[in-house]
């Protein structure tokens, strides 16, 4: 726990880095768990505007008032 | 970027956590209004809901964004945090930066419906895609921008490739 405090603090002495700690230099587990949730996202948001469920398809333009979408 | 004097750092840190926090809960209250939008029976609320989320995003949401991406990147850059060294600043930054620009290319369609929402009276099902796809965004939204507090708040650790450089280079001055 001394390691996270030394890591969240920013103190007088301005030292981000715990010089006790040797950070591991490999991308951390969360890091990964993140990216896979943003690539799945970023599929998803790729998917649903592919098949047209994007948010300007369902607003009608100036030349075609009468979208499928109004009344 | 030089680093901060403690004033102005505590300043910049204020005015961060001040437009974070208020653009979560514009954005809340942005998505309390889009549900009311979707499912109320009432037409002038309906209407008024449309209104009021148009100004919001106008006045509130899109100034509040980029309060905070500014604040942000003065904030990480004007002290020893850095943008690129820890992934929290960098991952923060990013979701920062792409909640920004979705909100930007999405104020067209608010402002749509604000537009309609003025000029005509709105039945349950007129727009209904759209409104729906409002109130997902604000949901959306509102998960990016709790992450984003989570982050500053745990600040987990591991530095970046970048981060590990310049760590290596700091201890070599020593």
């Amino acid at each position: 726990m001394d390691e996270n405090r030394n890591h969240e603090t920013l103190g007088a002495g301005e030292t981000m880095i715990p010089d006790n700690v040797a950070d591991p230099e490999g991308m951390p587990r969360w890091v990964k768990v993140f990216g896979i949730i943003g690539v799945i996202l970023a599929i998803i948001f790729v998917i649903l505007h592919l098949t047209g469920h994007g948010l300007h398809e369902h607003i009608p333009s100036a030349d075609h008032p009468s979208s499928t979408d109004a009344k | 970027m030089r680093i901060m004097p403690p004033g102005i750092r505590k300043f910049a840190l204020v005015a961060h956590i001040a437009s974070s926090v208020g653009w979560l809960g514009a954005v809340a209250g942005f998505m309390a209004l889009s549900v009311v939008g979707l499912t109320s029976m009432d037409s002038l609320m309906v209407r008024s809901s449309y209104l009021a989320m148009e100004q919001i995003s106008r006045f509130v949401i899109v100034p509040l964004s980029l309060a905070s991406l500014f604040t942000g990147l003065v904030q990480s850059l004007g002290t020893p945090w850095g943008l690129f060294r820890h992934y929290w600043v960098l991952i923060k930054f990013l979701l920062t930066l792409l909640a920004t620009f979705i909100l930007l290319t999405h104020t067209q369609a608010i402002n749509y419906m604000g537009n309609v929402a003025a000029k005509t009276i709105l039945s349950s099902t007129d727009f209904r895609q759209l409104r729906i796809q409002l109130m997902a965004n604000a949901g959306a939204a509102l998960i990016v921008l709790l992450v984003n507090t989570g982050l500053s708040v745990y600040k987990p650790r591991g530095l970046t490739w970048f981060g590990h450089r310049k760590q290596r280079e700091e201890r070599k001055m020593l």
